[in-house]
């Protein structure tokens, strides 16, 4: 499946955005609080829900799928999936349409609110066998234990994208591997120092030069991350046709590994796997930028979006080809105006120290 | 060519302008009549199919003036750029000097491609900011936030130290007075 674009009506902190994707490495960033993660999660939850589900339509009683999707996605306030509309849209519903495959071949979700109290939702959907995945910040290796079947159980504060992605976890590896992925998780293994094995509940990177097994909780956080990914592969989560959706890759890696996630992602992209991915990270951005125009490395689609927000207003959103496109980056702005500061404390320094030195 | 403390020397492969000084096409005629407008240093021709090039040079090393700031110099250079390029229109017909003009004149053809900005930057001399890899982190902001500006006219945006400013203008030496 690839997704081509996405338009949303009333929905979150987006009034009305209209959104065009490219097949290959979406980059999306922006200040917090201008919708990345919401835009991810929507993404997301538009390639979740399966086809022959029935609607809800005319039943307004009736907790249904997508909005147990919903309530699990987003963990709005005492259940109220009204929360998840606009605050300003008044009786307008929040409507998402979601355009893929190259057609008019949408799904769409509607959430309206005839009365405050209830909720009327339904679906319009033609939804083809996508296979979406999900990457949250932190890393799930360690409370993977235990975590599937607490959550199943009990009330947890982590969203459902954590519940996904330990489950896509739980399946063991394919007997037959796809050569270019296996090249893919060679290259990660080789910054994990060994390979992933799966013991019951629990995860170890098996050393490649022999050396004793570490298990999860006893590996950096970002290491961890990188044999979450191995794993995900190695048991065909992530295949040709996937869509991978990864909120902030970057946390906890060390900026050494940074360029390798950037290569990775476009590699994924050339297998045919179509990434999305928030960001606040310099050197993420830089590298995959500096690969879109210098056309290095595996050439994929590389398109950047800029989400940003005057106040509560609603979110814009800018998109470019390369970093150069797009006027708003708070990245590349905040790492000006560091060095605004420290010219500033430099002179004042200067100056103080050295009285002849200062100004000309 | 002196600017700011430093003495550029280009060679014969190029046809250069120290585009804003007194008494040029700049200074006599567009600045006096439009203003405020800015230019860049010098205007360089190459020889051959290698793009025209207009190049801007800052040295913070001995100090910065009060007014000026280290966010707002990528503005300033791609103001300069974007003056300049109206300049190169007019020069190309108003010039007073032939040889100016004669210029101005192949530098409007070569605008047939897009054009080279290069962007010397000397920053300040601390021992901060003298750490190489400090300077090099420094000098990627500037060229994003080039590039970002200039983003309407080209996206050969360089900026060079006295380390490396060979790789993107042969033919040149630089030299501090």
């Amino acid at each position: 499946m690839t997704i081509n674009g996405i338009k949303i009506d009333n929905f979150t902190v987006f009034k009305r955005a209209e959104i065009a994707f490219c097949p290959g490495v979406n980059v999306i960033i922006g200040a917090n609080g201008t919708g990345k993660s919401h835009l991810l999660k929507l993404l997301y939850a538009m390639t979740q829900w399966a086809s022959g589900r029935p609607s809800n339509k005319g039943n307004r009683q009736m907790i249904g799928p997508v909005e147990l999707l919903f309530l699990g996605l987003f963990k709005p306030e005492d259940a109220d999936l009204t929360l998840l509309i606009r605050e300003q849209s008044g009786n307008a519903p929040a409507e998402v349409d979601l355009h893929a495959d190259g057609r008019d071949y949408c799904s769409r979700i509607h959430l309206d609110t005839p009365f405050w109290s209830e909720i009327d939702s339904s679906i319009i959907w033609q939804r083809p066998n996508a296979k979406g995945i999900f990457i949250p910040p932190n890393e799930v290796l360690a409370i993977y234990p235990g975590f599937t079947a607490s959550y199943e159980k009990r009330e947890l504060a982590f969203d459902q994208t954590y519940y996904d992605v330990c489950k896509a976890l739980s399946a063991l590896p394919l007997k037959n591997k796809n050569v270019v992925l296996s090249r893919l998780v060679l290259g990660l293994e080789d910054i994990l120092g060994g390979s992933v094995v799966q013991k019951g509940e629990r995860f170890y990177v098996k050393s490649k030069k022999g050396e004793r097994s570490l298990e999860a909780h006893l590996l950096a956080e970002g290491h961890r991350k990188i044999a979450t990914l191995v794993h995900l592969i190695n048991n065909g989560s992530i295949d040709k046709g996937t869509v991978l959706f990864w909120d902030e890759p970057e946390s906890n890696l060390n900026p050494r590994l940074i360029r390798h996630i950037a290569l990775f992602l476009r590699e994924l992209a050339n297998f045919g796997v179509q990434v999305f991915v928030t960001t606040h990270d310099y050197l993420l951005i830089g590298e995959l930028s500096m690969a879109a125009e210098y056309k290095t490395g595996p050439e994929v689609p590389i398109r950047f979006l800029a989400m940003s927000r005057q106040g509560d207003g609603p979110v814009q959103i800018q998109s470019g080809y390369t970093l150069a496109d797009l006027q708003d980056n708070p990245i590349l702005d905040e790492f000006a105006e560091h060095y605004q500061r420290e010219q500033d404390a430099s002179l004042k320094f200067v100056a103080e120290k050295r009285p002849s030195y200062a100004g000309m | 060519m002196r600017e700011c403390n430093l003495d550029f020397v280009f060679g014969r492969s190029w046809k250069v302008l120290k585009y804003d000084e007194n008494g040029g096409f700049y200074k006599t005629k567009m600045a006096k009549n439009v203003s405020p407008t800015k230019a860049v240093d010098f205007l360089c021709v190459p020889q051959g199919n290698q793009p025209l090039l207009l190049m801007e040079a800052k040295d913070f090393s001995l100090g910065v003036r009060s007014q000026e700031k280290f966010n707002n110099v990528p503005m300033a250079v791609a103001i300069k750029a974007r003056d300049t390029v109206a300049g190169i229109v007019g020069g190309s017909h108003c010039a007073s000097d032939a040889g100016d003009r004669a210029i101005f004149t192949e530098s409007r053809r070569k605008l047939d491609t897009p054009p080279r900005v290069v962007f010397f930057f000397s920053d300040l001399g601390t021992r901060l900011r003298r750490e190489p890899r400090r300077a090099m982190q420094q000098r990627d902001v500037i060229m994003k936030k080039l590039k970002q500006h200039l983003s309407w006219l080209t996206r050969d945006v360089a900026v060079v130290g006295m380390d490396d400013y060979g790789s993107f203008v042969p033919d040149l030496t630089i030299r501090v007075v």
